[in-house]
């Protein structure tokens, strides 16, 4: 996964420098918009607003880097603007609300925030001293905190695209801070939080049982602030996200393989952000697969159509999904969910096709809302499973044979005979 | 009630054939033995387990049916010595299974026997061909396939058995004479070819394996029934599994 991201950032210096020596308005790389254009802009517009002490409401937010792991990044997420009420202040940092904003937008709210550093251990979450403390605490809240920074140099405006985590605002080391309001801790996250006997999954499928969604879990996990006492520890932003989308799915699917099956063929269907989901529901036992389609102009195809498929079959999958990474956990924990609520288990295949508008990452927490939204739209119902190829198969761009082709469930579904159609 | 004393290693191999199909599944009792019949999810493929009064030490036992989960009853067995004798004894008034090996003994609580799938009913087919190959060369016949590709092709003829499979970049050809197998017959005229996915038929080759004999009966695209006799009796396990075809999309 390293490298992964290693070769991930290469491409961004190198893109950038590309794009800077054809001053952003030739557009050679078939994108709809210059990106680089777009970070200047995005520059000019909040370089007024940094300064080398902040004082504002903020979300109840931090954010841990994984670069040099266990050695980490780590601070809380810091407000550059003020806002009228508490709804306003925590959207800037809960992706739950992001749902239907623009590019544009999304990178606005972004760019509102600091991101604080200090350098820490990850293993000192189980033993914090009083500031780390404060910080652990700070991600517990459901409202906004009010914090004081002090920061050794003015914040400096790198803003980068992340594939998995939301896009990272402007960062400075931090020299002083500390935490000027109360917070509210909800009763069933504190009983958690003290409790140093219970392990990591169970605590999370508990307040996921509860209600609390994903993204308020990823942030108190990434903050060591669950489990058992001597294994709690900081957890990088976007490991935590993979992770906490994993473990759930997990718990999940153990319920799951006792529902009986669905008996008709379902496809939900939703686009966003450039975005196109189809998501085609089979009668069978829970397997999935995620087909992740970036078509030229997107961000990972390089000028041609890039297809992967990973596959978690019956038995469940032992290995990371290292084709598709967050994408794949971000997309199955709410089809599992849906299964759970419905009381029916399936054999689904999610097709994520990628058009140019997509030009810039914003995290998986688009391929989670895409999903949900597609998901609680009314589905289409088919008797066979061709009549659903079909329709999908006119929903999609990119020819469907290459979609076929590397689908292990279209193959097995289609090849598979049932003892059912022997009956005589 | 039901009370029996078995080998170990029958009953662990009889379990463990049920629970690669089926995680929760009706036990039936009677006065000569007990048997489960088991369909997977995906409706594919089905197992049927005998095991009959004289393959165990003790058995005593009034008609009845049990829910249960059988992969973790596998689970709990599954570590019992090589040959140690294992008493199972239905506990009716706690609704639980208690399995008895030397001194440690476990129990389980048995399932809503209404939350079960119901028992699935056996396609009445007529298989032309009935080969009988020794356990462990049914075994590596699967073995050499799932390094090809992830199917297995049973072919036979008036010759005898092939066995094939075949990759991108390579192929797998294992041809037994009929002379060769314990038992062969195929109706006149008949010339029988059927593919199975290898997800089933390695896990099954695993039950198999230290069987002396396999039945294999085989028709024309066609499920296969795959038979062992698991016990020292009349005991058998029994598949049947339904057939890949190759049109795609």
């Amino acid at each position: 996964m390293q490298n992964n991201l290693k070769l991930s950032r290469f491409l961004q210096i190198y893109n950038e420098r590309y794009y800077s020596e054809r001053k952003g308005i030739c557009l050679q790389c078939g994108r709809r918009k210059c990106p680089i254009l777009d970070k200047k802009l995005i520059s000019n517009s909040i370089t007024d607003l940094l300064s080398k002490e902040i004082h504002n409401f903020s979300p109840p937010g931090i954010f841990v880097g994984w670069v040099g792991y266990p050695k980490i990044r780590l601070g809380p997420m810091i407000s550059l603007k003020s806002y009228k009420n508490n709804k306003e202040f925590h959207v800037l940092d809960y992706p739950a609300e992001w749902y239907g904003l623009s590019l544009d937008n999304l990178i606005e709210y972004r760019t509102s925030l600091v991101r604080s550093e200090s350098i820490t251990h990850a293993d000192l979450a189980k033993n914090p001293d009083y500031n780390l403390k404060n910080i652990q605490e700070l991600t517990l809240s459901t409202i906004p905190v009010y914090m004081e920074a002090e920061f050794l140099k003015k914040p400096r405006l790198n803003l980068f695209f992340d594939p998995i985590s939301e896009p990272l605002p402007p960062s400075a080391t931090i020299k002083k801070f500390s935490l000027e309001s109360n917070i509210s801790i909800p009763a069933d996250v504190e009983k958690i939080y003290y409790d140093t006997d219970l392990n990591t999954v169970n605590g999370l499928y508990f307040l996921y049982t509860r209600g609390y969604d994903e993204y308020y879990l990823t942030k108190i996990f990434s903050a060591g602030t669950i489990g058992i006492r001597k294994k709690r520890r900081f957890v990088p932003t976007r490991w935590a996200i993979t992770a906490v989308d994993d473990i759930i799915a997990t718990k999940i699917k153990e319920e799951v393989r006792y529902l009986p099956s669905i008996d008709e063929f379902l496809v939900f269907s939703n686009t966003y952000l450039g975005n196109h989901f189809e998501i085609l529901f089979m009668p069978g036992p829970f397997e999935f697969e995620n087909i992740e389609c970036w078509m030229p102009g997107s961000v990972w195809s390089f000028g041609d159509i890039i297809i992967t498929s990973e596959y978690d079959p019956e038995k469940g999958r032992k290995t990371y999904a290292r084709l598709q990474g967050g994408g794949y956990y971000a997309a199955r924990l709410p089809i599992l969910d849906k299964m759970l609520n419905k009381g029916k288990k399936a054999r689904v295949v999610c097709f994520r096709e990628i058009s140019d508008e997509y030009y810039i990452p914003v995290g998986v927490w688009e391929v989670r809302e895409n999903v949900k939204r597609a998901l609680s739209n009314r589905p289409l119902k088919f008797s066979s499973l061709e009549e659903s190829l079909s329709y999908i198969k006119s929903k999609l761009k990119v020819d469907f044979e290459k979609y076929f082709r590397i689908s292990v469930i279209l193959r097995k579904a289609t090849t598979q005979k049932v003892l059912s159609s022997f009956d005589r | 009630m039901f009370k029996a004393l078995i080998n170990g290693d029958v009953i662990k191999n009889a379990l463990m054939g049920v629970s690669i199909l089926s995680n929760d599944v009706k036990m039936n009792f009677n006065d000569e033995g007990i048997y489960i019949k088991a369909v997977d999810d995906a409706n594919v493929c089905m197992v049927s387990l005998n095991l009959k009064k004289d393959d165990f030490d003790y058995f005593d036992a009034s008609s009845s049916s049990i829910g249960l989960n059988i992969k973790t009853a596998y689970d709990l067995l599954k570590d019992a010595k090589k040959g140690e004798p294992i008493e199972i004894e239905l506990l009716e008034k706690d609704s639980k299974i208690k399995f008895s090996m030397g001194n440690l003994s476990y129990s389980l609580v048995l399932l809503n026997i209404d939350a079960i799938k119901k028992e699935p009913k056996t396609p009445k087919i007529d298989l032309p061909v009935e080969a009988v190959i020794n356990g462990e060369d049914f075994k590596k016949a699967v073995k050499a396939a799932e390094k090809i590709s992830d199917y297995i092709i049973f072919n036979a003829d008036n010759e005898g058995l092939k066995i094939s499979s075949k990759g991108n970049m390579r192929d797998m050809f294992l041809s037994i004479p009929k002379e060769e197998l314990m038992k062969y017959s195929i109706k006149e005229g008949n010339s029988v070819r059927s593919m199975f996915s290898l997800e089933y038929v390695s896990e099954i080759a695993k039950v198999f394996t230290n069987q002396e004999d396999v039945e294999l009966h085989i028709g024309n695209d066609f499920p296969i029934l795959m038979k062992s006799n698991i016990a020292k009796h009349e005991g058998f396990i029994e598949y049947l599994l339904a057939p890949r075809v190759e049109e795609g999309y």
